[in-house]
């Protein structure tokens, strides 16, 4: 027990069920102007049944949930592929600011030279830092940065004429966006199986490259960690096709600072600024997925670019782009997350984004060593080989053995303080554990988790229908995801 | 100076230790796979490293170059628009294990975030008079384009009917949306300042006419409000008439408009879509904002939703309550390229500012936070069009929070500069002949705000 972690749990009602008629918490100023009245076939029949809470009882709500949700802030959280740093408390103060919080976006010019600056610099910053001449931070995530790579894609094979070129090859162990943004740019998908190594085969690989590729998307770092040995002789392999090649920056933090994306022979990438440069995930998003690409692509990247006239030291929007590929945002994306990630950027610098990246990796290593070592673990796959910002440990054995899988031990590991890592992901590897323990961590936190996975699988070999249980120290144990899923109750309103 | 050595867990001399515990002796051993000809030699060149005192200093001087927003009262809107933040929201949104987590895969530690945007599903539904809301779209342009894409999907016929006025910018964001799939967008040009509901109501009527198997309608969109801020006519006629071909209705809104008004639930619409920046959230630069996406409760509809929904369920050794992500087969993690959107990052943390914001307003609260902003409204279009040469609302129909005025003899840049001058933002540029504006007000304003504003439009009128 002394290891282990307890999570609040309030038992609290939904803010429905709370409060009772006519309680106030936030009542907005009212002018001393004339009232008027909707014409009644516009009218609302009947009022919201929104609650009726005092402004304590909603803080105390909110406040008891909080202690209910698990976070960077509150512990270890080694979730693979995500990237759960630190977000710096310094970006949170700059990111109040009022003269960024208050702007509306279509403010003249003149009047948002700073919020402009911030995208412009931050264009230049991430150009720097990918290889790229071109870049747009107007994605609000990944996906939908992965979603512009491949409409820039089609827009250059279309204006080529290349009109065949009608799939997108990926990895069988790509992240599942990667397909999805393929089929809605329009592409067909095709996976390819990698090694029993778990690299890209190279055989497969000029097997599948033909004159009707219009994209190889991968990952590299890969999803097992693994950095891609024969990155440039695929780049080779998939340019001599006449293809493009796609970076997924999702695992960017695995070599920040030590290559950058066009040495290794890409065209394209996106990169998840709630990943690598630590804005934070606020449970779900928003994120940001700026896009990267090579001279020849640059045209098509999305519209408006900020832009900047030294001379007249001016910023401004650029809509004169008649190749591009449109908007797929509002305005200019999510600019708060922008800001956060320029402010990371500057504060560690080009030597200090060296330094994360080594520091993430050698956190890495370090507990992929201690785990290898626990009964019923193994690392698979290329087990010689260092891995970069994340690896995969696999309890198949342990699973064997005694009947526990990477689920169950997902769920133990609750009752330890530590966010599972990622399962059942790479698709390739059986009982998959992917961690990321990130850069963030110290090493008392790393002993720590290995403390946990130990335990863990001791009780596993002793009593397993006790893990079965856990956990038992957060704010919920274990829920009927079953019955939820055959009978969806998505809103009060639905539940009966 | 190694300022960034604050956000490292380790120390030098751990690192060196933990090194040699895993038995190398240079940190570049790690990196031993990447070709020595491109791994990097140097630091990349950027600004940094920064102290902390120094990072503030540089992002305050840049903030700067923005206008202080205590100087400007701006009458811009178009779907997003200036917030009051109640105190108690912004303190709340400062709890790091909310803004800090992840999504919530594992539901036992992340009660709280999930219980939260139940309360948004619900809350949201609410608003809206629909049953089901999905746990955040990036904005309402990406919620408008999905939604297009999900009447195609049900139906399976290409042509969407789409009403203006519509913000050219949304248009151009579901353009890319469906960019690839074979639907056809038919536009109704707008009449009026309003939506042109006669010209919708004949093509609805031509389709319902028509041969089962010659119908190509999948479904319509408009706005309400929409973006020249009117109430389209008809709405119960307009619905009835698209199911009578079995056609899906789509309605843009401003949430907050659906306090007062005949909410699309009431008038019979299928799907809602939104911004819910209107929501709480700051106005930001432009984000991030909300995607509202709302729908009727139709058992083979869920499916094609696209995103995060959150249920409602139990332990299953007890029957206390729980929460968790629900129906994972429709999404891109698990279906790849046949997931219904490939969207996987959302805007969570902005719908749970939603919703502390409605639940902070509450039942009473947010009805007079509507009929504050749209008393604000026509006293200031009331005002401006006692004045000579300005015509304020330039549009038939009812309007809530924004509207069209005329300043006849004006440019846009004369009108803009002198305003300006005098601290005012005064709407947005709408068409580039003569100088028809898009006003739109806010609940930071005040009577004298609005004052001042008809005071300099007179100056400026004379």
């Amino acid at each position: 027990m002394k290891n282990k972690r307890i999570q609040a749990k309030w038992n609290e009602k939904l803010i429905m069920d709370k409060g009772a008629p006519g309680r106030r918490a936030h009542i907005p100023m009212q002018l001393d102007i004339p009232s008027v009245e909707v014409p009644d076939k516009y009218k609302r029949i009947s009022p919201a049944k929104l609650p009726e809470v005092s402004e304590l009882e909603l803080v105390r709500h909110v406040v008891r949930l909080s202690q209910m949700n698990h976070g960077v802030d509150v512990g270890e959280y080694p979730l693979g592929s995500c990237t759960m740093k630190y977000n710096p408390k310094v970006n949170e103060r700059i990111a109040r600011f009022e003269q960024f919080t208050e702007l509306h976006p279509d403010t003249p010019d003149q009047f948002m030279q700073g919020s402009i600056q911030v995208i412009y610099e931050l264009q230049e910053a991430i150009k720097k830092i990918t290889g790229f001449t071109g870049v747009t931070v107007q994605p609000v995530a990944g996906a939908q940065g992965e979603y512009v790579g491949m409409l820039i894609a089609q827009a250059y094979h279309n204006e080529r004429k290349d009109n065949k070129r009608t799939t997108v090859l990926v990895p069988d162990s790509a992240h599942g966006t990667n397909p999805a943004s393929a089929a809605m740019a329009g592409y067909k998908v095709i996976e390819l199986p990698s090694t029993s190594e778990g690299f890209v085969d190279l055989e497969v690989l000029e097997a599948a490259l033909d004159d009707t590729v219009a994209a190889f998307m991968i990952t590299n770092p890969n999803t097992l960690g693994l950095f891609e040995p024969n990155i440039l002789k695929i780049s080779e392999l998939v340019h001599k096709a006449g293809a493009l090649m796609y970076l997924d920056g999702a695992n960017f933090n695995g070599i920040i600072g030590m290559v950058t994306a066009t040495s290794m022979g890409f065209d394209i990438m996106h990169l998840n600024l709630h990943k690598t440069f630590s804005s934070p995930h606020g449970g779900g998003g928003p994120g940001s997925g700026p896009v990267g690409v090579v001279d020849k692509l640059v045209k098509y990247l999305p519209s408006p670019m900020a832009v900047y006239d030294k001379e007249k030291d001016h910023y401004s929007f650029d809509f004169d782009l008649p190749h591009s590929i449109g908007r797929l945002h509002g305005y200019y994306g999510n600019f708060a997350v922008n800001l956060r990630s320029l402010a990371y950027i500057y504060r560690n610098g080009g030597e200090g984004l060296k330094k994360v990246c080594e520091a993430a990796v050698l956190n890495a290593n370090y507990l992929m060593e201690k785990v290898r070592e626990i009964k019923g673990f193994t690392v698979p796959k290329s087990e010689k080989v260092p891995r970069k910002h994340e690896f995969i440990a696999s309890p198949y054995r342990m699973m064997q053995e005694t009947g526990i899988s990477a689920n169950d031990i997902a769920k133990a590991m609750l009752d330890y303080g530590v966010h599972s890592p990622t399962i059942y992901f790479p698709l390739i590897v059986h009982e998959a554990m992917m961690f990321e323990p990130t850069e963030g961590e110290t090493r008392t936190n790393l002993d720590h988790m290995v403390l946990a996975l130990k335990e863990i699988s001791d009780l596993a070999y002793e009593d397993p229908d006790a893990v079965h249980r856990m956990p038992l120290l957060t704010g919920s144990s274990r829920l009927d995801e079953f019955s939820l899923a055959k009978n969806p109750v998505l809103s009060k309103k639905s539940k009966k | 100076m190694s300022f960034y050595e604050s956000y490292i867990g380790t120390s030098e001399s751990e690192r060196n230790e933990m090194l040699t515990a895993i038995g190398m002796s240079d940190i570049l051993e790690l990196f031993s796979e990447i070709p020595e000809g491109i791994l990097l030699k140097k630091p990349i060149e950027l600004p940094g490293p920064y102290s902390e005192a120094e990072l503030t200093r540089i992002f305050a001087k840049i903030a700067k170059k923005n206008i202080d927003p205590s100087t400007i009262v701006s009458f811009l809107g178009g779907g997003v628009r200036q917030q009051y933040v109640p105190a108690v929201l912004e303190e709340l949104m400062r709890r790091g294990e909310l803004y800090t987590a992840y999504t919530p895969y594992q539901p036992e530690v992340s009660q709280g975030m999930l219980q939260l945007l139940f309360e948004y599903q619900s809350q949201v539904a609410e608003l809206l008079g629909m049953d089901i809301v999905n746990a955040s779209m990036y904005d309402w342009g990406s919620a408008m384009g999905e939604t297009i894409k999900i009447m195609h999907r049900i139906n399976k016929k290409n042509k969407i009917i789409v009403a203006l006025p519509i913000s050219p910018n949304r248009i151009e964001v579901t353009n890319a949306y469906i960019k690839y799939t074979d639907i056809k967008l038919e536009f109704i040009p707008s009449k009026n300042g309003n939506v042109d509901s006669e010209k919708l109501i004949e093509i609805l009527e031509i389709e319902a006419a028509k041969d089962k198997k010659e119908r190509e309608i999948a479904g319509i969109y408009f706005e309400y409000p929409n973006y020249y801020g009117t109430l389209i006519e008809n709405t119960e006629k307009i619905c009835e008439l698209t199911h009578a071909f079995k056609g899906l209705v789509t309605v843009g809104v401003d949430p907050i408009a659906m306090a007062i008004l005949k909410t699309p639930g009431e008038f019979g619409a299928d799907f809602v879509v939104g911004e819910g920046q209107l929501l709480g959230n700051p106005v930001n630069s432009g984000g991030p904002l909300l995607g509202i996406l709302a729908s009727r409760f139709e058992r083979k509809w869920i499916r094609q939703v696209p995103g995060r929904l959150i249920g409602a369920t139990t332990e299953l050794e007890s029957s206390s309550a729980g929460y968790c992500i629900t129906l994972q087969t429709r999404e891109q993690h698990i279906r790849r390229e046949k997931a219904t959107s490939n969207i996987c990052s959302n805007q969570a943390l902005t719908a749970v500012v939603a919703s502390i914001y409605l639940s902070a307003l509450g039942k009473q609260g947010v009805i007079e936070l509507a009929e504050s902003i749209m008393n604000r409204a026509h006293y200031l279009a009331n005002e401006l069009n006692k004045i000579d040469g300005v015509t304020a609302p330039k549009s038939n129909g009812f309007f809530f929070s924004e509207f069209l005025a005329e300043f006849n003899g004006l440019t846009h840049d004369k009108l803009e500069k002198i305003c300006i001058d005098k601290g005012f933002v005064p709407g947005k540029a709408i068409g580039e002949d003569g100088c028809t504006r898009l006003i739109s007000v806010s609940e930071p304003q005040s009577k004298e705000d609005l004052d001042n504003f008809i005071a300099c439009i007179k100056e400026v009128m004379q």
